[in-house]
C-alpha cells in the first residue's frame, strides 16, 4: 500500500518537472506581447528638459529612442512632421503634415537604439508640434505601413529679435 | 549645358542612393525569411544599418560621398552574401532544439518507467541508510517515562 503511494507521488514530480522542461524548450524565445517603442529624450539623452521656445532656423537638438520587442527584427522608419494644434494623429492615422526629416534603423528583436536627432524650423509657429511618426517597411507588401506609435513636442518658434 | 551635366549627375548620385535603400530593404526582405528558419540575423542587422547610417552620412557630406556609399555597398554586399550561411547555421539550430525538444521528452517516460519499477525499492533503501545508525528502543511504560499525559 504505501509502495504505492511512493510510486504515485515520485512519478508525479517526474512527469511535473519533465512537463515544465518541455515548455520551457518549446516556448524560448516566442514572444507573447510583441511590441515597439518610440521615445523622445530631451539634449541630455534624458526624459526632461525639452525644448519649449526656439527661433527659427535655431537647431534643435533631441535624442530618439527606438525599441524592438516584436519577436523578430524590424526596419523602421520614423518620420519627423511639423504639425499644429489641429493636426489630427492617432494610432491609425499619421498626421498630414510636411516631413522634416527621416530616419532608417533595422533592429534584431530584443534591441535597441537612441537616433541623434537635429532639427531646424524654418518659418515661426505658435503652439506647433514636431511629431515623430513610426512606420515600418512590411517586406512581403514591398511597402511602408504606418505602425501606429508617435511622440510629439510643442514647440513655439519665434523669429529672433534684432536690437 | 554644363548645369545640365551637373543636374544629370546629380540625379544619377540621388537615385544611387535610392539604389542602395531598395538593396538594405532587399537584403532586409532576405534576413526576415532567414530568421523564421532560425537564423541568427543580429549581425547582419547591425551591418545594414550601419550601411543605411553611411548613405545617411553621404547626403550630410558631399565631399565623402563615394567613399561612403561604396562602403554602405560593401556592407550590403557581405550580408547579401552572408545570408545561405545563416540559414544553414539556423536550420541546424532548429534541428538540434528538435531533438533536444525529443529528448527531454522521451527522458521524462523512460525516467518515469524507471522510477515506478524501482523508485519504491531505491526509495526505501535510501530510508533505511539514512537511518541505520537509528537506536531503537522499546517504550515498556510510556507514563514512567514521564512522556505520556
Amino acid at each position: 500500500m504505501i509502495d504505492d503511494e511512493v510510486k504515485a507521488v515520485i512519478l508525479a514530480i517526474i512527469i511535473v518537472a519533465g512537463a515544465l522542461t518541455i515548455a520551457q524548450l518549446v516556448a524560448a524565445g516566442r514572444v507573447v506581447e510583441p511590441f515597439s517603442a518610440l521615445g523622445l529624450l530631451g539634449p541630455k539623452m534624458m526624459i526632461g528638459d525639452y525644448p519649449k521656445n526656439v527661433l527659427v532656423n535655431q537647431t534643435i537638438d533631441l535624442y530618439l529612442f527606438v525599441s524592438n520587442h516584436e519577436g523578430h527584427i524590424m526596419y523602421y522608419v520614423i518620420y519627423t512632421k511639423l504639425g499644429d494644434k489641429l493636426t489630427t494623429i492617432n494610432e491609425s492615422i499619421p498626421a498630414n503634415a510636411p516631413t522634416l526629416d527621416v530616419y532608417e534603423v533595422i533592429l534584431p528583436h530584443g534591441s535597441n537604439t537612441t537616433i541623434p536627432v537635429s532639427i531646424r524650423i524654418p518659418e515661426p509657429a505658435m503652439n506647433a508640434r514636431l511629431i515623430f511618426e513610426m512606420w515600418v517597411y512590411d517586406p512581403e507588401k514591398d511597402e511602408l505601413r504606418y505602425h501606429g506609435r508617435w511622440v510629439q513636442l510643442w514647440l513655439n518658434v519665434t523669429t529672433p529679435q534684432i536690437p | 549645358m554644363c548645369l545640365l551635366i551637373v543636374l544629370a549627375m546629380l540625379d544619377i548620385c540621388s537615385c544611387y542612393n535610392e539604389l542602395l535603400v531598395e538593396s538594405i530593404r532587399s537584403a532586409y526582405s532576405r534576413l526576415v525569411e532567414a530568421e523564421k528558419k532560425g537564423a541568427d540575423v543580429r549581425e547582419a542587422a547591425a551591418k545594414l544599418n550601419r550601411a543605411l547610417q553611411l548613405i545617411r552620412e553621404a547626403e550630410d557630406n558631399p565631399e565623402n560621398r563615394s567613399v561612403l556609399l561604396s562602403e554602405a555597398y560593401a556592407l550590403i554586399e557581405d550580408v547579401n552574401l552572408s545570408i545561405s550561411l545563416l540559414i544553414r547555421e539556423g536550420e541546424n539550430r532548429v534541428f538540434w532544439k528538435n531533438v533536444t525538444i525529443s529528448l527531454a521528452g522521451v527522458l521524462t517516460v523512460v525516467i518515469s518507467i524507471l522510477a515506478y519499477r524501482f523508485g519504491p525499492r531505491i526509495f526505501w533503501e535510501a530510508w533505511l541508510r539514512l537511518r541505520s545508525k537509528w537506536t531503537i528502543e522499546t517504550i515498556r511504560n510510556y507514563k514512567n517515562k514521564g512522556g505520556g499525559r
